[in-house]
């Protein structure tokens, strides 16, 4: 699930692979804004088949956010 | 985007950023209520007054030197209307006689606009001085795409510079309303430190009222 969320990140950001840091945010990423984030939780939304509402968009700013996410929705 | 990478500058811009902001504002705010009252009263009344009176300023983002967002932000949101009143009662004249040639929607949404700003002084949080008033960043520089390549966030860099100059002026949190709903703007806020107080009616749409600190607390 980390590996897919930060592939999810690094394609969204533009930042390499190797730079996402498992705990990478919109704070330590200059990229990661509000139109990012959009896209951010629509490819995860894809990728893992579930759907964020929109305090969820909202709060997931980070990798652990947006696995706990996951974490909660996931079967 | 190969070869050289885009140059971001912000500034503060002063007086001579109303016109535009003004034009920013008409452009990219358009469900704001002072947009419908048009160019010249957000340039020579809102953004004069704010600037003019020492109450507040804009900060400008220029990409390559094309203009790419704003950001205007007052010190003190409770005093706006009174300092204009008492200082440019001249302004507040010629708005009179500008309402009276206009049809009676534009001069209800005037008196609105002016009960609003009373109003917030007995909202929850109005303890707090500095408020941002109002934002944009033109389509093309908030494209992921541009984002990406570019490695520019113009929304963050007017935000980090907006909170700057609040700071230097003695605040340390600033008040700002989103539209509940506009789940971009809450998530840009958010990744900026803010936290959100409530959720209500305020201004006559669904908003959420958040507190952003103007130095980042880790």
């Amino acid at each position: 699930m980390l590996d897919k969320v930060k592939q999810v990140v690094s394609a969204t950001t533009g930042i390499s692979l190797a730079d996402v840091r498992d705990d990478a945010s919109a704070e330590s990423i200059e990229t990661w804004d509000s139109a990012t984030q959009i896209n951010i939780v629509a490819a995860v939304e894809e990728e893992f088949g579930v759907r964020f509402t929109d305090d969820e968009l909202v709060a997931a700013i980070s990798i652990p956010a947006i696995i706990g996410v996951l974490k909660r929705l996931s079967p | 985007m190969p070869g050289k990478k885009p140059k971001l500058e912000v500034i503060v811009a002063g007086l001579d950023g109303a016109r535009t902001a003004a034009d920013l504002h008409q452009l990219l705010i358009c469900q704001s209520p002072l947009t419908r009252l048009g160019p010249w009263f957000l340039a020579d009344v809102y953004y004069d007054c704010l600037i003019g009176l020492g109450l507040g300023n804009i900060i400008l983002a220029n990409v390559d030197g094309e203009t790419a967002g704003f950001i205007t932000y007052t010190l003190d949101t409770k005093t706006f209307l009174s300092e204009v009143a008492r200082r440019r009662w001249a302004t507040l004249a010629a708005v009179a006689k500008q309402m009276w040639r206009k049809p009676l929607t534009t001069a209800a949404t005037v008196i609105q606009s002016a009960l609003i700003v009373l109003r917030q002084n007995a909202e929850p949080g109005a303890e707090i001085r500095g408020e941002f008033l109002t934002m944009g960043v033109v389509d093309r520089f908030r494209d992921p795409a541009f984002i990406r390549a570019s490695g520019i966030s113009v929304a963050k860099s007017l935000i980090r510079a907006a909170q700057a100059e609040v700071a230097a002026g003695g605040g340390q949190n600033v008040k700002l309303f989103t539209l509940a709903n506009a789940v971009g703007p809450n998530a840009l806020y958010t990744m900026m430190g803010a936290t959100k107080r409530w959720s209500g009616m305020v201004r006559g749409v669904n908003a959420n009222y958040l507190v952003l600190p103007t130095t980042r607390q880790r």
